[in-house]
């Protein structure tokens, strides 16, 4: 504990030497070398939550000194440093770093950390706080022309969606990425992954919108989207899903489902929609007999 | 190309014919008493269709080597199912025609200690090489499956990796931008440390000519004051 109690006398000095005042040299450049070599005591130390107040403590010293960077990198340190102990806290830090990046114009970092923060959001469960963030980061990534990240913020946004029932705003993220993907080399043999994502999305929208052909013009659309969708297998399992939903049967839809199933094991994402999908279908068929 | 499959299918046809006569009259031969006149007539007559079955299949062979290529494959695929009959259908002969009816006295010997016919040929047996069948397919059909799967597993491996690439790519491309922009920064700040050096430089000799100036004057006044006032 010889370094925790070391930084504590630390912190006190600078605290000290904030509270006063010196005519000669910088308060608070001297402050801050104190509270620098505190904080990296408190970290030996293991005493996180003492070193995240320390690295707030040096935002606002860097706050009065007028350097911004250094006060969204020591936000960004003093939410790592929270993280340990208290997540809302870490949280907090992180949408000040986020705030102070914009401010300063460098809205690819603010991006990576609004993403993080919306990933958290998600392991949480809040979806809807997790959409709102991923498509602001999104956004910010689009902005600086970060096209990958651009996209998979967007992708993370359309499955969100998906879960939370809004199926047309999700097939537009979905199509969206698509339709970037598609020309680029490396990323067109990904497309085929997510037009069925955005068509098991399409299922479930055509039930919510009454119109059992809905999934076929979609489906005719992405075949112009991507034209090696036509025929491949996904395509084929969505056409025996959409037999099957047009028939009203339920036992073919399963089989459609074990069958695709047995060849590449369907995600928890999938599984979710789809049995969403068939639990549609049976009250579907318990509403006609 | 018509007309030589046609030929072939004749040719292919006689061959059928004399091979079915033979394999008959083979099997008649073997329930007949050995060394008994039919029985040495029928394996003449075997004889004599085996010889020219043989003689049809070197004519089908040429045939087969004069067809188009895709064709040529085939037939002679089928060309060689047949010689390895014909083969077969020789040593039976050779051996029903064997000095004291070898093959007679070996069945009758084998049926004497129990045993069947040949195996192979028993319906048991032809089920159970069925039934191997069978499962050799099933275990194939399943690798098959295997396969695919893995296939699919792959392939959804390796549209992830491209898409790794594709961010990676982006990053190594957006770090080159960063580092020209940095170089350029670097560029600007030598031209104002050298033009800093300049004015530095230029400041000085200023400076020189001022202290030079200054010195005369102090010289110009002593030279008055001193040298003046002594007159």
């Amino acid at each position: 504990m010889a370094d925790a109690s070391k930084a504590r006398e630390l912190v006190a000095k600078a605290e000290k030497k904030l509270a006063g005042w010196s005519l000669f040299g910088n308060k608070y450049e001297d402050a801050l070398e104190l509270l620098e070599k505190a904080s990296a005591n408190l970290k030996l130390a293991k005493a996180w939550s003492e070193a995240g107040e320390c690295f707030l403590k040096i935002a606002q010293v860097q706050q009065k000194l007028d350097s911004a960077h250094e006060v969204a990198s020591a936000y960004v340190d003093a939410s790592n440093a929270f993280k340990k102990t208290s997540q809302p806290k870490s949280e907090e830090c992180l949408r000040l770093a986020v705030k102070a990046y914009t401010d300063m114009g460098r809205l690819g970092m603010a991006a990576k950390y609004l993403r993080e923060l919306g990933e958290n959001a998600e392991g949480r469960g809040e979806k809807e706080t997790a959409v709102d963030l991923l498509s602001q980061a999104g956004d910010l990534f689009d902005g600086e022309e970060q096209k990958s990240e651009a996209n998979k913020a967007m992708l993370k946004v359309a499955s969100l969606r998906a879960d939370l029932g809004a199926y047309a705003e999700a097939m537009e993220g979905f199509e969206t990425v698509s339709k970037r993907s598609v020309d680029n080399n490396l990323l067109k043999y990904s497309v085929k992954t997510y037009l069925l994502q955005s068509s098991i999305c399409a299922i479930c929208l055509s039930f919510d919108k009454n119109e059992p052909e809905y999934v076929e013009r979609v489906l005719e659309k992405y075949e112009d989207i991507d034209p090696s969708f036509g025929g491949s297998r996904e395509h084929k399992f969505l056409q025996d899903l959409q037999k099957a939903r047009v028939e009203g049967d339920v036992d073919a839809f399963t089989a459609v489902v074990q069958e695709f199933d047995a060849m590449s094991r369907l995600d928890t994402w999938k599984t979710n929609l789809l049995l969403t999908a068939k639990r549609k279908l049976e009250a579907d068929e318990d509403d006609l007999t | 190309m018509s007309d030589s499959l046609g030929v072939f299918d004749e040719y292919e046809r006689a061959y059928c014919d004399a091979a079915t006569a033979a394999s008959r009259l083979l099997a008649s031969s073997k329930s007949s008493p050995a060394g008994g006149d039919e029985r040495t007539n029928n394996l003449r007559q075997a004889d004599t269709q085996i010889t020219e079955a043989e003689s049809l299949l070197r004519r089908m062979d040429l045939e087969a080597r004069s067809a188009s290529a895709n064709a040529k494959t085939t037939l002679l695929a089928r060309l060689k199912d047949y010689k390895a009959d014909l083969a077969n259908l020789k040593k039976e002969c050779r051996s029903a025609a064997a000095p004291g009816g070898a093959a007679g006295t070996d069945a009758a010997q084998r049926a004497e200690l129990g045993l069947g016919e040949d195996f192979a040929s028993t319906a048991a047996g032809q089920r159970q090489r069925l039934l191997d069948g069978t499962a050799r397919v099933n275990a194939s059909g399943e690798r098959i499956r295997q396969s695919r799967q893995t296939l699919a597993e792959t392939e959804e491996l390796g549209s992830e990796i491209l898409g790794n690439l594709h961010a990676q790519r982006e990053t190594i491309v957006h770090a080159r931008d960063t580092l020209y922009e940095a170089d350029d920064n670097i560029g600007q700040s030598r031209r104002v440390l050298v033009s800093m050096a300049r004015r530095a430089l230029t400041n000085k000799i200023i400076m020189g000519g001022v202290i030079l100036v200054l010195i005369a004057a102090i010289f110009l006044i002593v030279y008055y004051k001193f040298i003046r006032s002594d007159h």
